[in-house]
């Protein structure tokens, strides 16, 4: 949902299809696209009615169907930086670690680690809004290559994104969006054994 | 056609036909309605909080992209409600029918449904996390990985419903029925089932039942 402070828009992208997500500051009109797995003309026509500046691409990790789609946003915008986290995307500029501000016009935007479905994912949150790539779904959390891997994922998330407001909007690479509360107390992988 | 301004919330609708209105990047909190008609209304970027419906007919609603939290609705129809990218989580819905929606990549999570029919629905990768389920009836519906992750269903019957990738993990069933369901792909890891039956619909069909509890395989 776009506010009065956001213009806010998702797009199904690229050829495995994920969610990508196009949010920009209303007074500015600087924007950010989130995980440019692919491009189509919609996305064109948005940002031209839209009259919105391309500034930024964000990755929450490197995998190809969040990523296929750079080259085209990268000939037609030429955005200022692209941000990733550490060994994510190659043709990233500025590498994160978790923990740093970004401003995107009048938008800030807090940096989470949230390694385990990739090493150096990162969470991007601009409240009222979370975008968890792959880290978190709805009612699930993207697969690991272990299980050591799959608790680290488990432990971020509830240390990071948990720990957000109950109400934030959680935006995820797959499936339908959802919010912290309704993870937090319904997603059966953050739940206790079930006992009886 | 009517378009609704940037604030239009706490709206108070009695006994009358609200028809044919688009809303845009609107504050339509609040809305209070009893014994009314809403008839072609077109919501988009929109926030929907907080309504309260009695005795209301909907009849061609869609939202997209709108967040509309905590809503209370008794006694209502919803007709041919598409629902699309949008937050309708944590709403109350008491003697209610919704025939024929379409719902795409959009959330009803924690949401509560108390003799409730959907009947006649086609929906893809939209989420029912947590949501509670009394003396309910799902009919000919159409669903693909659909989430119920976590949810509670009592005396609520599955009725032709094609149930593809649905997901329910964690899912509680006490006095259910399922009839004439196919569940091809379905995750029932970690269900619950009390006094739950299966007519005509092969839970071997689900592609996980690991740790279910309750059903004699």
């Amino acid at each position: 949902m776009s506010d009065g402070n956001t213009i806010f828009r998702r797009f199904t992208v690229g050829p495995y299809p994920i969610n990508g997500y196009l949010i920009a500051d209303a007074a500015t009109r600087t924007g950010v696209f989130i995980d440019p797995g692919g491009f189509h003309d919609q996305i064109a026509e948005y940002i031209a009615q839209k009259k919105i500046d391309l500034r930024f691409i964000f990755f929450t990790h490197g995998h190809e169907d969040h990523t296929g789609g750079l080259r085209e946003f990268l000939t037609r915008y030429k955005p200022n930086h692209c941000y990733a986290g550490r060994s994510e995307v190659v043709e990233a500029d500025c590498i994160l670690n978790g923990g740093e501000q970004l401003e995107v016009g009048k938008m800030h935007f807090t940096t989470f680690s949230t390694p385990g479905h990739s090493p150096g994912a990162i969470t991007y949150y601009c409240p009222p809004r979370v975008f968890t790539g792959d880290a978190l779904f709805c009612g699930s959390l993207g697969g690991t290559s272990d299980p050591k891997l799959a608790q680290l994922q488990i432990a971020q998330v509830r240390k990071s994104i948990f720990a957000l407001p109950e109400g934030t909007l959680v935006y995820p690479g797959h499936g339908p969006m959802t919010t912290v509360a309704a993870e937090k107390y319904a997603n059966p992988f953050f739940q206790s054994a079930r006992s009886g | 056609m009517q378009y609704i301004d940037e604030d239009a919330s706490s709206l108070i609708l009695a006994s009358k036909t609200l028809r044919r209105v688009r809303a845009t990047r609107s504050n339509l909190s609040g809305w209070r309605l009893v014994d009314s008609s809403v008839v072609d209304l077109n919501l988009l970027d929109s926030q929907i909080s907080h309504w309260r419906a009695y005795d209301v007919r909907w009849e061609a609603v869609s939202v997209d992209h709108c967040v509309g939290e905590h809503g209370f609705y008794f006694n209502c129809s919803f007709e041919a409600l598409a629902a699309y990218n949008s937050i309708l989580n944590a709403g109350h819905f008491v003697n209610c029918r919704f025939d024929q929606t379409r719902s795409e990549l959009n959330s009803f999570g924690m949401c509560a449904f108390e003799n409730t029919q959907w009947c006649g629905s086609t929906l893809s990768e939209v989420s029912f996390i947590g949501t509670v389920w009394h003396k309910c009836t799902f009919s000919d519906e159409d669903y693909y990985f659909i989430r119920f992750p976590g949810a509670l269903f009592v005396d609520t019957t599955f009725r032709n419903c094609s149930l593809r990738k649905v997901i329910f993990r964690q899912a509680t069933f006490i006095r259910c029925r399922f009839e004439n369901c196919r569940l091809a792909e379905s995750v029932f890891q970690n269900a619950q089932f009390i006094d739950t039956d299966f007519q005509q619909s092969d839970i071997r069909e689900a592609a996980n039942i690991e740790g279910i509890q309750g059903l004699d395989l």
